[in-house]
């Protein structure tokens, strides 16, 4: 693997090289600001296009609030026009632009969220591939950049990743400490990349200072669970019934915030856009949290309650994404617990989890619901 | 004070008073407070009260989150002054009876806006600027309140307190609509900002219709511009100012700002503080004779 | 009697909402006696002011229109006692609204038009057309939220050229 140093200094001047070989560059970037804005007002840092070095948050701040989902999967999009003449309808295609891509400075979970993501949009073995995702997935390189300082909501470790891994990159940055980042190449598209950016790279890199940087970071989460046995018990259909689903998800108020920030959350919804007898059949964003998600025709709802919405998330990430798909659900980047207004934590559920499955002939705890 | 909450709910609960006493217990991280829902007398010492907790707790009253269906016929709930607000808009408009609540009422000197901002204590730089002006910092409207309630004149006008509103004025009405723009180019139409809201009742959603279509529930522009305005529209004259439609944003956008301004609108043309009486109805179902119509041809 | 047809570059699209006892009637008296005035407007007759909804202004603008007017009876006339007075309260909170958001309320007029004021619904529908000719094509809602996939077409239509 190819490997060699760059200087954080020049991000700003690898983002303005890979403008100027007319690639859409995606990074980090903090929202302008309107002035005073008083106290209620945080920085807010979302990965969007730039078109300049200058104003980038490449390996500063933690995490952006949007992610890299949107980029391959689109909040929103048509998927044909239609007009209607009479008792003729006319299909139009509509035409898409898949610029080639580079987005920089992403942090391993969400590069790991893609493997994901391809599992349920790309898989040739389902006998589908959605050309929406596999024309912007084939035209998009990640550079992702290795986690210094993880917060109190993360928790890669937990599922097993490392704020360091290099899964799902093309091409990798991990701070050396001074001032230097070594690079490693992934792929073949990272190498196409390293090569528009030669002059700013130089040597070999420093492996075992990468190593050491790499793995002082992992002790910084405090965020810690044993995923281990979260599978099996939800694999065991009596579980499905645990009174620990109403008690820990009673305060869930389905406003579908999780769902939206997860790096793996690809739920979709698909509406007919009417104009009088034109429109666009569109194909944008939903979410198993809202409480039509289920209802079907009839009136009745199989998942009625807000807990048993939330017990379905939970069962997605842990036991069908991995069951079905053969890859993670959850990639620990903790947007579900600071996005939730209600303090629900998912690793509160994977703790109870592993206790239960620990402990299963421990008294049923007194319910509160008869 | 919060020992005489705890002994007052355990008292409650052991009486059969109440089904459920809904207040504040340490979150999973330091700096966060969680709504806690105590049945049994024993857990009442899970309650907490201080100024991490910016949680408004009556949406737990709404009926769409389904307080009815389980089972709470009479419900204690621990309110700083503006969470009571709203459940005094809450009654007011029908949408529960005064028999129905147990306020434990708490004193507030003002909430931390953000959990990252929290380093051990309140002060200036960490309040929420919706409590700058809070007239309600020893609420108006309780069943037991810990100590005195000394009397508040609380007939001065509602202020707007968020520098972004009065920003936004000074703007011409173009920069005003970009400043929009780019800020609703994040929103993804998640309703978090619905769903939060304790007022938001209504059994479907206008944004649910689909015959027919009033909101189209795509993220593009019109999508978004069409949620946000409607949301404003329904909710002038019953916001209460919780702010909480800001705090669950996932994309930190500050949508309360269209709210706040409406309430700037209500007092200045109909003298309403929505929140403050349990009869007095909002004024968009009300009317005067003599109602301002400058601008009427 | 008819006036002079001017031919100008920009023909403002003004929808008006208007109620069927008062406004709808002065506008059909004035069609009965052979007024002119300004064809841009289209109505939709509702039985009151009152029956107005927000949604109906914004979906307006969404779908094109330039310029919105509502229109019902005056204050102590309304048909149904009090719808108008509701009217009235909705669009002084909507106007604000409206300018809070960037939008020229220059563009919203309201109006008390009774059945017997057809000379005041002709002169209301000029005066208001014009003042939106003046304003040009409404620049917020024209582009990408008029039709918000528009440009995913251009291709069909370089094609097509």
């Amino acid at each position: 693997m190819k490997t060699a140093t760059l200087n954080k200094s020049d991000i700003g001047k690898c983002i303005d090289l890979l403008v100027q070989s007319d690639l859409r560059v995606i990074a980090p970037r903090l929202q302008p600001r309107l002035d005073d804005e008083g106290t209620d007002s945080i920085d807010v840092l979302t990965f969007t296009e730039v078109d300049s070095g200058n104003d980038h948050q490449v390996g500063e701040g933690l995490l952006p609030l949007n992610g890299v989902k949107e980029f391959l999967f689109a909040k929103h999009e048509p998927l044909f026009a239609y007009e209607k003449r009479g008792k003729k309808v006319e299909i139009i295609p509509v035409h898409h632009e898949y610029p080639q891509t580079v987005i920089i400075g992403v942090r391993p979970c969400d590069a790991a969220s893609i493997a994901s993501l391809e599992s349920v949009f790309s898989d040739a073995n389902a006998g589908f591939e959605d050309p929406f995702f596999t024309e912007r997935r084939s035209r998009t390189t990640f550079i992702t950049y290795s986690c210094t300082a993880p917060d109190a909501s993360c928790f890669c470790t937990s599922v097993d990743l490392a704020p360091d891994s290099s899964k799902g990159s093309d091409l990798h940055l991990t701070e050396l400490g001074d001032g230097r980042l070594h690079v490693e190449v992934i792929t073949e598209a990272g190498e196409a990349v390293a090569k528009k950016l030669e002059a700013l790279l130089e040597g070999e890199g420093d492996q075992a200072a990468r190593e050491k940087a790499g793995a002082s970071v992992h002790e910084k989460l405090t965020r810690l669970r044993n995923s281990a046995p979260i599978m099996d018990w939800l694999m065991d259909t009596a579980n499905f019934d645990d009174e620990m689903w109403q008690r820990l998800g009673e305060k869930c108020i389905g406003c579908g915030s999780c769902t939206f920030v997860c790096p793996t959350c690809h739920c979709f919804d698909i509406v007919d856009e009417n104009k009088g007898s034109k429109g666009y059949r569109v194909k944008f964003w939903d979410s198993c949290q809202f409480d039509h998600f289920t209802l079907h025709a009839s009136g009745h709802n199989p998942r009625d309650w807000q807990y048993k919405r939330y017990r379905n998330r939970f069962n997605c990430k842990f036991k069908i994404y991995p069951e079905k798909f053969e890859t993670q659900g959850c990639v620990g980047c903790g947007r579900c617990i600071r996005a939730c207004p209600v303090n629900l934590d998912i690793t509160e559920y994977m703790a109870e989890v592993a206790h239960k499955a620990a402990n299963p002939n421990a008294m049923k705890a007194d319910s509160d619901f008869e | 004070m919060i020992e005489q909450i705890r002994n007052q709910a355990r008292k409650l609960l052991e009486d059969g008073d109440v089904d459920v006493v809904i207040g504040y217990a340490e979150g999973s991280d330091p700096a966060r407070t969680t709504p806690v829902f105590i049945r049994k007398a024993e857990d009442v010492d899970k309650l907490i009260y201080d100024p991490r907790c910016i949680n408004s707790l009556p949406l737990y009253l709404n009926k769409r989150h389904e307080y009815t269906r389980k089972g709470w016929k009479k419900t204690a709930i621990i309110g700083k002054g503006c969470d009571i607000r709203a459940i005094v808009q809450l009654i007011a408009e029908n949408q529960l009876k005064r028999d129905e609540i147990y306020i434990l009422g708490v004193p507030c000197e003002g909430q931390v806006s953000h959990p990252e901002k929290w380093d051990g204590s309140l002060h200036d730089g960490n309040r929420a600027s919706k409590c700058i002006g809070c007239d309600v910092m020893t609420p108006h409207e309780t069943d037991f309140f810990p100590g005195d309630k000394p009397d508040v004149d609380r007939s001065n006008p509602y202020e707007v307190t968020s520098p972004k509103v009065a920003n936004l004025m000074e703007l011409e009405l173009d920069k005003r609509f970009a400043f929009w723009r780019t800020d609703f180019d994040r929103c993804f139409k998640c309703y978090a900002c619905r769903e939060v809201c304790p007022h938001c009742s209504c059994n479907v959603c206008i944004t649910d219709e689909t015959t027919p279509s009033w909101i189209d529930p795509a993220a593009h522009k019109k999508g978004v511009f069409s949620w946000h305005l409607t949301r404003a529209m329904h909710l002038v004259g019953r916001c209460t100012g919780c702010g909480e439609c800001t705090r669950a944003c996932p994309m930190d956008i500050q949508v309360d700002l269209f709210n706040q301004r409406m309430k700037e609108v209500v007092q200045e043309s109909y003298s309403y503080k929505p929140g403050y009486s349990l009869e007095d109805k909002h004024p968009l179902i009300t009317y005067q004779v003599d109602d301002r119509e400058d601008f009427i041809k | 009697m008819g006036k002079k047809i001017e031919i100008h570059d920009f023909e403002p699209k003004i929808m008006a909402f208007v109620c069927k006892w008062c406004t709808y009637s002065g506008a059909d008296l004035a069609g009965t006696s052979r007024m002119d005035y300004s064809p841009n407007v289209r109505m939709v007759r509702l039985p009151c002011s009152g029956r107005i909804d927000p949604q109906f202004m914004i979906k307006a603008f969404e779908q094109g229109a330039d310029g919105v007017i509502i229109s019902g009876c005056h204050p102590g006339d309304c048909h149904y006692n009090e719808g108008n007075y509701y009217a009235r309260r909705r669009n002084t909170t909507f106007r604000q609204l409206m300018d809070f958001n960037g939008i020229d309320i220059e563009r919203i007029e309201f109006s008390w038009i009774s059945a017997a004021e057809a000379i005041k619904w002709t002169e209301v529908i000029d005066a208001f057309t014009e003042k939106v000719r003046e304003l040009g094509r409404h620049p917020q809602y024209n582009d990408d939220i008029v039709d918000p996939y528009a440009q995913f077409l251009v291709q069909k239509e370089q094609e097509s050229a």
